[in-house]
């Protein structure tokens, strides 16, 4: 629904802007609800090793993000397919979408001395420690309603205007989002963008 | 605690302004530990938020103080911007865009202490224009404008990525078919051998038409061109007000008779925003206008005769002015499209801009 341009933004629902819209990585790398001390660790011991197994959505590029926030000396590189970064081969290298990189350059990077984390669709295992690395493998597979509920409070405690009510995404709208669309969170907050649109004032959130 | 705590306090308590008004106001600073202060700065600028990445605009800044603050005092500092004419305040579905005041303190060895507040820029008595973008540029812009314009698309490069598909596909499907009707003819006295021309047949027929039919599409505009001749499409005016009309002409002189379904032509407000990036990048859109016109029914056109058509569209009173950035957009455009029965259809699509 579009709203009056004559009223501050959500300010109906006691919020600055959409809790589950797009945001910065800045955004993403503070309000991500992850503990990244032991592989802040890892990363900062010699050729220190984990990457992040998972399918779209599921939180790889909000891990390397956050480890970044922690690690302002690391690199942060995507890798696009059609365009192939060069890549300093010292320090500690968070490379996003992994899998797009070539055999060869793969066996160049992992043979090298820097440290790196690494979000992939394509699990590394077999690999990795062929060059002499210990790795730590985390697969993005599942979520549970604790966590769901966390991020998704932290999100719009996060947009929040002022005190007062917001609104509230309650037990049961979590367990029917996890009901819906399992561990693929963005599809999560793509129903949960379009149901805060369609909210008139802060109460609980229907999905 | 911070070092120190900033507040913004607006000349007008509704935050509302229009494009050549003035925003005056004071920003306060309460000190809580002495601090040298090497900048305290406050921007005005807009940004965008919603299903998009966030675009911003160039912010105008004001340097307010610099130097040394006294635990416990409070100061004040007023500031002035002339307001921007635009873009002006929009709060859409999948794309809204506000402006904002933004205040910082630049503290050495100290994490800076900042205040925001928005106001609400509308439209005023000049008049701002979105620049259609410039293509080069806006690879995402370009992307959605191209898509739709069937006679901008490389065809050259389309043919060289599919000919080989079609070759191999071709190959296949003849030496399929020919196996079959060898292998049928052989088998009369005996075993019929049919079973590997057959396969061969169903890859080759899969590898023939996905490729033609992706030469098909692209090259729709060029194939119908064949029957309608050179067609020339003219939207005018390209920049107008919400109120006033846009007119679509199209002429065009058939080469040979030539039977059409008709003639029509689109026109479509929308908001376009664009997520992530690379291979996970999402379109979002949402309609804000569509209004649909023939300009001819079914008929036939003669050889040699030029034909011309046109039709007005009037832009509502209350329509959302244009918008383009790198990843929001409100776009408007006007699709045109000749179908014809039995060929590719004629279509292309014009952007043109709305400005209050």
């Amino acid at each position: 629904m579009a709203r009056s341009t004559l009223s501050l933004p959500y300010a109906h629902l006691n919020l600055r802007r959409n809790p589950f819209g797009e945001r910065t990585p800045d955004e993403r790398a503070r309000l991500a609800i992850v503990d990244v001390g032991p592989w802040v660790a890892r990363l900062t011991g010699p050729r220190g090793t984990v990457q992040f197994v998972g399918e779209s959505g599921r939180g790889k590029t909000t891990r390397l993000l956050a480890l970044r926030r922690s690690l302002p000396e690391a690199t942060l590189i995507r890798i696009h397919p059609e365009d192939p970064p060069d890549l300093p081969n010292t320090g500690i290298l968070l490379l996003d979408e992994a899998q797009y990189l070539s055999p060869s350059r793969r066996r160049a990077l992992f043979a090298g001395p820097a440290a790196l984390a690494l979000g992939t669709h394509v699990d590394f295992t077999r690999e990795l420690p062929s060059t002499g690395r210990d790795v730590e493998t985390v697969q993005l597979r599942g979520l549970s309603a604790d966590h769901l509920a966390a991020m998704v409070k932290a999100r719009i405690e996060d947009a929040r205007r002022g005190p007062g009510p917001v609104p509230r995404v309650g037990p049961v709208a979590i367990q029917a989002l996890l009901a819906r669309y399992g561990d693929d969170v963005r599809a999560m907050e793509n129903r949960l963008y379009d149901a805060i649109q369609e909210m008139e004032e802060p109460v609980h959130v229907e999905v | 605690m911070s070092k120190c705590d900033l507040t913004i306090l607006l000349d007008r308590e509704n935050r509302q302004y229009s494009g050549g008004d003035k925003i005056t106001g004071l920003l306060r600073v309460h000190v809580n530990a002495a601090c040298a202060c090497k900048a305290l700065t406050i921007t005005l600028g807009w940004r965008t938020h919603g299903k998009g990445n966030r675009d911003v605009g160039p912010p105008e800044e004001r340097i307010l103080f610099q130097g040394e603050w006294l635990p416990g005092k409070t100061y004040e500092y007023d500031f002035e911007f002339d307001v921007p004419h635009g873009p002006v305040t929009y709060h859409g579905k999948v794309l809204h865009l506000d402006w904002y005041l933004n205040a910082r303190a630049d503290i050495p060895w100290a994490i800076d202490p900042k205040a925001e507040e928005e106001i609400l820029l509308l439209p005023g008595q000049s008049a701002w224009v979105a620049t259609l973008p410039d293509l080069s540029a806006l690879p995402v812009v370009t992307r959605e404008i191209m898509k739709s314009n069937m006679g901008g698309k490389p065809l050259g490069c389309v043919i060289v990525f599919v000919a080989p598909f079609l070759l191999v596909g071709l190959g296949l499907l003849i030496s399929g078919i020919s196996g079959l009707i060898g292998g049928v003819m052989a088998g009369e006295g005996g075993e019929v051998r049919w079973l590997e021309p057959a396969i061969m047949a169903f890859f080759g027929l899969i590898f023939s038409a996905v490729p033609a039919l992706v030469l098909f599409k692209v090259a729709g505009n060029r194939i119908a061109a064949n029957r309608l001749g050179p067609v020339e499409v003219e939207v005018e005016p390209r920049s107008l007000r919400p109120g006033e009309v846009v007119t679509c002409r199209v002429r065009f002189q058939p080469t040979a008779a030539v039977d059409v379904n008709g003639v029509k032509a689109e026109l479509v407000a929308a908001e376009v925003a664009i997520s992530g990036s690379g291979t996970n990048q999402t379109t979002h859109r949402h309609e804000l206008a569509r209004d649909v016109a023939n300009m001819s029914g079914a008929r036939n056109f003669p050889p040699g005769k030029v034909v011309e058509l046109e039709h007005t569209f009037s832009i509502p009173a209350d329509a959302t002015p244009s918008f383009h950035a790198q990843n929001n957009n409100i776009r408007w455009a006007l699709t045109l499209t000749i179908e014809i029965p039995r060929w590719p259809n004629w279509q292309t699509t014009e952007a043109f801009v709305v400005h209050r």
